[in-house]
């Protein structure tokens, strides 16, 4: 499977990301619907909590509870049939003082979760370009 | 000639006064959120007392519940800077947790 860097696959998703992405329900279908999403996001979420660079972050937090609104998120980013819900990531996240490699972390789980569901790349790099703006909310520290 | 209250009519007022100096005495006790832990993380109350559920945690989000069969509740998702009441009508030792910061712990006891 083909790999870009975290911060270079943001990098080339959040420079393609203006103006705001739109939905679109082909990724949905290309992440393999709702049972493809979850299964990435436990194993992204599981991975994360077991990776010293950010597993502090998940401290205190229902992980389960966690899971679901991800994969909600992820499910309604990607054109699914799933409610938007939530208040904005930076008020999740700001308490956390989350540096930028903080979040590369992450989405280096996320693409290891992902090549590990077989997720097409291209499908990859766009669930990346929908989550890039959120880096602005998330990455405070 | 002056008519005195019958023993009944006495008998009833004084409960009528016992009543609202019971509801009167009825106290609400505030349980600070903050930095995703109860304050105070212990309270004793009386029957019939209340916790007023205080979430001034910054802009975190918190959820109040007890899963206690003899008093469950569930406050729902509480944004920051609101308050939220809570009577509690059974006695008993209970544990009230957060639903989305499995650490929080509050023990409140009722007399």
């Amino acid at each position: 499977m083909r790999r870009l860097f975290p911060a270079l696959a943001l990098a080339a998703a959040l420079s393609a990301c203006a103006p705001s992405p739109s939905r679109d329900a082909a990724l949905f279908e290309q992440l393999g619907g709702m049972a493809g999403i979850e299964r990435i996001v436990l194993d992204t979420v599981d991975r994360s909590v077991a990776d010293p660079r950010i597993a502090w972050s998940f401290d205190n937090t229902n992980h389960n509870r966690l899971k679901r609104l991800i994969a909600q998120q992820f499910c309604d980013l990607s054109g699914g049939p799933c409610p938007r819900r939530g208040r904005g990531m930076g008020p999740a996240h700001r308490h956390l003082g989350l540096k930028e490699a903080h979040f590369n972390a992450l989405v280096e789980n996320l693409q290891d979760a992902m090549d590990e569901a077989g997720t097409p790349f291209r499908a990859q790099l766009r669930l990346l370009r929908l989550l890039a703006p959120m880096k602005r909310e998330i990455v405070t520290g | 000639m002056k008519r005195r209250p019958s023993l009944a009519s006495t008998l009833a007022l004084a409960a009528v006064e016992l009543a609202a100096l019971g509801a009167s005495a009825q106290q609400v006790v505030a349980v600070s959120q903050k930095k995703r832990a109860f304050e105070p993380r212990e309270v004793e109350i009386n029957l019939g007392d209340s916790l007023l559920f205080v979430n001034d945690d910054g802009e975190l989000l918190h959820h109040v519940h007890s899963k206690d069969p003899r008093f469950p509740f569930d406050i729902g998702e509480q944004p920051a800077g609101t308050r939220v009441p809570v009577r509690f009508t059974a006695r008993g030792t209970f544990e009230v947790r957060c639903e989305i910061h499995p650490r929080m712990l509050l023990e409140v006891r009722v007399r």
